[in-house]
């Protein structure tokens, strides 16, 4: 009987070593530089998709709203252009009677610095443009954005569209 | 009843009853044959009652227990601390035995876990990732930059930069092109003028290619240009990143049909 005993005994300090190693094996693959550096992608990533769609989306009825919105996914000389040219952007808005809504199609990040936490990325909209009372057209643009970091998450600090011969 | 209170008194003897409980069962047979010790009965009822009772339950219990383990160890000189040694013996065995089942599931689930801790290794590779983004950049420009004058070099870009579906999907695009490129005289300049890799797992990489086209029509210098987004599949070959899969966002109507015959 007491075979049985030293037996059990060793597969269970066997198994207690599988465990603790795999266990270690998990949580340093889990927790590595690589697994986290790509998880900050990750996060810069779907900010910027929905940072774009945010300032791509607007309704000529719900213009403050919007320019909240606006403000609220920028950051830097982006927040700033904007906070400063409000009322003008308003009645532009507003005269333009039109409502555009966005989706990302495909973005991707070209750049990332985890440390100074800035990124770029680029990204393919469809946007459609419905003037009031008028027929939709749809579009696809490309645009060029760049991200930091900041207390609230990642944010839109640039964003432009990539035009030819850029 | 009030005999009974009577006669346990005359056995003070019984007040080593405990004691002698042991030796009252072997001698249980003999004192319950003599007369006098009546008294004796009833406190040996008495007694032997908790302790033969629970008897033939241990040895019920034990039987089973006993015939299936005993064989190898079995020794009947102290039947009683025997089979109770087989019992607490057993518990730390089965013991050991139920926690090498649950630390044996618990690393197997670990090991499941950190195999499957994968992670995308665009950008985290930076070599890799700016290999792919070269590479593709490189094919997408020479396949798709044409000179009318050396038609040769576009196509053996193509043939070695492209492979699988894109090869097809590229005549696709690209035929009609080279169709009217020798009358008319064509240049086309593709140049890319953003591209990140938005995935890489092994050797495959998915690129975001944002290209610029420039066509002239050098019979009468006219240009046009356009651009063009594509999300391209890329394959490690072993030499280098091959494009085998093109994706244009904003395509016409007319060249979707033709990369869905692809």
């Amino acid at each position: 009987m007491r075979i049985f005993t030293v037996i059990a005994a060793v597969l269970a300090v066997l198994t207690f070593g599988f465990a603790a190693y795999s266990g270690v094996a998990w949580y340093s693959a889990a927790h590595s530089s690589e697994a986290s550096f790509a998880a900050v992608r990750d996060e810069a990533l779907r900010s910027g998709q929905v940072g774009v769609t945010n300032f791509l989306t607007l309704d000529y009825q719900k213009v403050d709203e919007d320019l909240q919105r606006w403000l609220n996914s920028s950051t830097g000389d982006l927040r700033a252009e904007i906070d400063k040219d409000k009322d003008s952007r308003k009645k532009q808005l507003v005269d333009a009677k039109s409502v555009t809504t966005s989706k990302v199609l495909d973005a991707a990040i070209t750049e990332l610095d985890d440390r100074a936490g800035s990124a770029s990325m680029i990204a393919v909209v469809e946007s459609t443009v419905t003037p009031d009372g008028g027929q939709k057209v749809t579009k696809i643009n490309r645009y060029l954005t760049k991200l930091t970091r900041t207390e609230d998450g990642w944010k839109l600090s640039q964003l432009g569209p990539l035009r030819s011969g850029v | 009843m009030p005999p009974s209170r009577r006669r346990p008194i005359p056995t003070p003897p019984a007040g080593g009853r405990p004691k002698v409980a042991g030796l009252n069962r072997r001698a249980s047979g003999e004192p319950a044959a003599e007369p006098a010790v009546e008294p004796a009965a009833e406190a040996v009822v008495e007694e032997v009652t908790p302790e033969a009772v629970p008897d033939p339950v241990e040895a019920d219990l034990k039987a089973p227990e006993a015939v299936e383990w005993t064989p190898p160890p079995a020794d009947e000189a102290e039947p009683v601390t025997a089979k109770t040694s087989l019992q607490d013996g057993w518990v730390l065995p089965v013991a050991l035995l139920l926690v090498a089942v649950l630390l044996g599931g618990l690393g197997t689930f670990f090991l499941v876990k950190s195999r499957s801790v994968s992670y995308d290794a665009a950008l985290v590779d930076s070599a890799t990732t700016s290999e792919v983004n070269g590479q593709v950049r490189e094919a997408v420009e020479k396949s798709f930059s044409y000179n009318f004058a050396d038609v040769e070099s576009t196509e053996k870009a193509a043939r070695e930069l492209l492979t699988g579906k894109a090869l097809c999907q590229y005549n696709a695009v690209f035929g009609p092109v080279k169709e009217v490129a020798p009358q008319q005289k064509l240049v086309v300049t593709v140049r890319v003028v953003s591209s990140a890799v938005s995935s890489l797992k092994g050797d495959r990489a998915t690129v975001l290619v944002f290209a610029d086209q420039v066509t002239t029509r050098t019979t009468d210098n006219q240009s046009g240009g356009g651009t063009a987004m594509l999300r391209v599949s890329a394959v490690d070959d072993g030499e280098r990143w091959k494009i085998d899969n093109m994706e244009m966002f904003g395509a016409t109507a007319d060249q979707n049909r033709q990369l869905q015959g692809c």
